[in-house]
């Protein structure tokens, strides 16, 4: 008996130590996939979060849909269109969708917003490859975007604007969320930017303050 | 323990002959996953720093990861080129604050040319929004003056002034050569370790002027135009392989993009270099860690050796553990005994991966930098580098075990009278 | 106390054995006796000095090392009893291979903390303390002579030697002599008695050679000891 367990007891601990070299090797790069995974594409983060860290005492938890003004429907080109009466790749039909994407780019904002202190979750898409010195990216509200699914009108991106010294604490919550469109809560000041060209430009710019991880309200364990 | 350590030290060493051979063997794999990994972290670095603030690559429309390679890293082909009447609507954009046309094609002993205007050097960011640096001398005024990136001027030993031939087409040798058109040095750039080092640089001018009496990848035999004659024609290019962008708002990158990839006059692709990284990593992850699983694999065949080698050993050592139990130890001190010596070995087998590790960064560093654009840092371990390290050296230990279990079963058995 | 050893009606058998290998009414040793044990191969010589050395542990009967009852003690406490009171002599073999003359005397001290302090008790350190062991039993300037290149008779000096370092009360001597031949046979157990007498240590002296029973206090024969019938079974 005792010759078998050797054995058995030998190719056991070979596999369980090739399992944990793979583990300990893999660790990183699992858990830098999990969080991304953990969304579907287009999937939204649950409305009105709140941060475990800091409530909303100084800062206003905002809703994505707030930034976008009450009377402005992009949609309007299409309302019109019986699609059922077209036949395949009509011209109408095209060109109703050019006008609602050219729509989406010149999205209005809410322009009473500006200058509010605000927190909001959303997801990273980044400006600048480098993952160890983020300074600056943009956050939108759905997964995905710009990758596999179109991006959002002008009035659902916030271009965020990181403190030029940041604690490590704070790095390594960039760093994390930056590598896989990780999801991220920005607290900060928003701003409503002009930009003065004859093709004008509005949108929203956040000064953040600080960034945490985010934590959706059912479980506050979303990233285990 | 002190007692254990210095008689696992001593069985150990006494056995240095069969068991240096394993811990060679520990080693050699221990270099090959801790490389694997230096590699791939070194890779991901360099090619973050490659380039900073760039809101968007235009180019034919091809991969996205295919245009960013090529466009900033020099790496690939480019499948087609984007005409000149393209490069100047987007400079003529409203919410474009500066474009910067590139062109490529051109080598010289393996290392890429790039056409560009001098905006370049004005412009492009990397690392951490640092712009590019000459060590000596300017960017280029006249059509055919080139400025060297710094491993070009490094491996090939030029210098301000100095005349160069470029040559045709990418490739190390056997490659046509514009031998009647030489450039002359104006600038070395200082190095920045990005693929910028291992670029030179001309103005778009000059590269159209170099390729004037060739068609079709050839010069035209019998119709030659000479240096000083190139002026008198336009040197306007026709097309570019891709623009560079950055805009007034970086917010505005979406609308921009959009609008560049409708364009009905041309199909163009733009591009945000930071999502089309992702997309590369992404795609890459999987080789990654693949390698790393290969590279870990190997080590436990390594430590397998280790665990064969004292297991073999334990059967002419039963007289020493009866001796080693008679003078009090117990048969848990007798466990410990084998885990150490196999501890022992691991660890000097780590200790040297490590020297053939650095020793290795050290030698080939230069050759990386020159081929690829990577810097291989060959300083600190890094934090990854350590948990793999430590992963390796809690293998080893749980290695230790297997002989470690024998011998304490066989000491109990035993007693004080082994069966010889 | 006056018995070194105190066993009662002690029996052991080996684990899936068809009988006891040992079966013992009575049998003790006092304080620095010198007793003479012998008997033929397969008696239990083996397994009684397992029982001793707290190796083994009997299934039934009482065993009184120094007063302490190890036939109910955990084997650690075995294992430090052995490493604090006795000192082991094999036949052959006795030193390891890989250790230098003067770590493998020293051995014992490393395992057990009385012996250590016993030994540097003269104000000696554990070397020289060493060294002066060695010498009375007339070996010297050796300590840099790779152990396995010693003849055989230095061989079992410095097994003695590290038998007999830090005071341990008992000596058990399993057939030292029976790898020597006869003109050193003397000398060594000439030695050997000297030492233990300086040291007031018990001496249990194993052998199938009748004729050095002369040197002891008593004589026991196993056989006449050990009422376990011969179909003992080893395993």
């Amino acid at each position: 008996m005792n010759k078998h367990l050797k054995h058995y007891g030998l190719i056991v601990l070979l596999i369980l130590s090739g399992l944990l070299a793979y583990a300990l090797t893999g660790a990183e790069t699992v858990a830098a996939d999990k969080a991304g995974k953990d969304y579907k594409i287009g999937e939204r983060l649950p409305a009105a979060s709140t941060s475990a860290k800091h409530s909303s005492t100084s800062y206003r938890a905002l809703d994505w849909d707030e930034l976008i003004p009450e009377d402005w429907d992009p949609m309007e080109a299409l309302k019109d269109l019986d699609l059922s009466l077209m036949e395949d790749s009509d011209p109408r039909a095209i060109e109703a969708l050019e006008k609602v994407r050219a729509a989406w780019d010149d999205a209005p904002i809410v322009q009473k917003l500006n200058g509010a202190r605000i927190e909001i979750p959303g997801f990273i898409v980044p400006l600048d490859p480098d993952p160890d010195r983020v300074r600056e990216f943009l956050l939108v509200p759905y997964h995905g975007a710009c990758i596999h699914v179109p991006p959002p009108p002008s009035n659902q991106v916030l271009h965020v604007l990181l403190p030029k010294t940041l604690s490590r604490e704070q790095q390594q919550i960039l760093k994390s969320a930056a590598l896989m469109y990780g999801t991220i809560s920005v607290s900060g000041t928003l701003e409503t930017v002009f930009t003065d060209t004859s093709m004008g430009f509005s949108g929203y710019r956040i000064k953040a303050d600080r960034v945490d991880l985010y934590k959706s309200p059912e479980n506050s364990d979303s990233f285990q | 323990m002190k007692p254990l350590l210095h008689l696992a030290w001593c069985s150990a060493w006494n056995r240095r002959s069969t068991l240096a051979l394993i811990l060679v063997a520990i080693a050699l794999s221990v270099t090959m996953l801790l490389g694997v990994e230096r590699l791939r972290s070194e890779a991901h670095r360099s090619f973050s720093l490659s380039v900073s603030g760039t809101d968007l690559v235009v180019g034919a429309r091809t991969s996205p990861v295919q245009l960013v390679l090529y466009a900033v890293f020099r790496i690939g082909e480019a499948t087609s080129n984007i005409g000149w009447a393209r490069v100047q609507e987007i400079t003529d954009h409203p919410l474009v604050a500066w474009a910067v046309p590139v062109s490529l094609g051109d080598s010289h002993h393996g290392f890429p040319v790039m056409g560009t205007t001098a905006a370049y050097f004005d412009h492009f960011r990397y690392g951490d929004s640092t712009p590019l640096v000459m060590e000596t001398g300017g960017p280029f005024r006249d059509i055919f003056e080139v400025v060297l990136g710094a491993e070009v001027a490094k491996r090939l030993g030029y210098r301000l002034g100095e005349r160069i031939v470029l040559s045709h087409g990418s490739g190390d040798h056997g490659l046509p050569e514009h031998e009647d058109k030489p450039f002359t040095v104006s600038g070395i750039l200082a190095p920045t370790g990005t693929p910028v080092d291992r670029t030179l640089h001309i103005s778009l001018e000059g590269m159209t002027a170099i390729h004037l009496d060739w068609v079709g990848g050839v010069p035209m035999p019998g119709f030659a135009i000479p240096q000083e004659h190139v002026k008198k024609f336009d040197l306007t290019p026709r097309e570019v392989t891709a623009v560079l962008v950055g805009l007034k708002s970086r917010a505005a990158v979406f609308k921009v993009q959009r609008q560049i990839n409708e364009m009905s006059t041309e199909p163009l692709l733009a591009v945000m270099p930071g999502v089309a990284l992702e997309q590369l990593w992404q795609v890459v992850g999987v080789a990654e860690k693949t390698l790393l699983a290969v590279s870990a694999m190997v080590v436990i065949v390594g430590l397998s050796g280790l665990v064969a080698v004292i297991l073999a050993s334990l059967g002419e050592r039963r007289r020493e553990l009866a001796i080693l139990r008679s003078v009090g130890a117990r048969p848990r001190d007798i466990l410990i005994l084998m885990m150490t010596e196999s501890l022992l070995v691991t660890l000097g087998g780590i200790l040297l991966g490590i020297v053939m590790l650095q020793s290795a960064s050290l030698l080939l560093a230069p050759y990386v930098q020159a081929w690829y654009g990577i810097t291989l840092q060959a300083n600190m371990l890094s934090p990854s580098e350590m948990k793999l390290l430590l992963a390796v050296l809690g293998v080893g230990l749980l290695a230790g075990l297997v002989p470690g279990y024998r011998a304490y079963r066989m000491s109990l058995i035993d007693g004080l009278m082994p069966r010889i | 106390m006056a018995l070194a050893i105190d066993i009662r009606d002690l029996r052991f058998r080996y684990p899936k054995a068809g009988g006891d290998c040992l079966d013992i009414e009575t049998f003790q040793v006092g304080s620095g006796e010198r007793l003479f044990l012998h008997g033929p191969s397969g008696c239990g010589k083996s397994t009684l000095l397992g029982l001793i050395g707290g190796v083994l542990q009997a299934q039934h009967g009482k065993l009184e090392l120094l007063g302490n009852d190890i036939a109910r003690m955990r084997p650690v406490m075995r294992d430090r009893l052995r490493a604090d009171h006795v000192g082991f002599i094999f036949q052959q073999f006795n030193l390891i291979p890989y250790l230098s003359v003067t770590d493998n005397v020293l051995l014992p001290c490393r395992f057990s903390a009385r012996r250590r302090q016993q030994a540097v008790m003269g104000g000696y350190s554990l070397r020289e303390q060493a060294h002066r062991l060695l010498s009375h039993l007339e070996i010297n300037d050796i300590e840099h002579v790779p152990v396995i290149q010693l003849s055989v008779g230095q061989q079992q000096r410095v097994a003695a030697a590290r038998a007999l370092i830090g005071k341990p009360q008992i000596v058990i001597a399993d057939e030292p002599t029976s790898a020597l031949d006869a003109d050193r046979q003397a000398a060594f157990l000439d030695l050997l008695i000297r030492e233990c007498d300086d040291a007031n240590a018990t001496l249990i002296f194993v052998s199938h050679d009748r004729r050095l029973a002369r040197y002891f206090h008593r004589e026991i024969a196993l056989t006449s000891v050990n009422r376990a019938v011969s179909g003992e079974v080893l395993p």
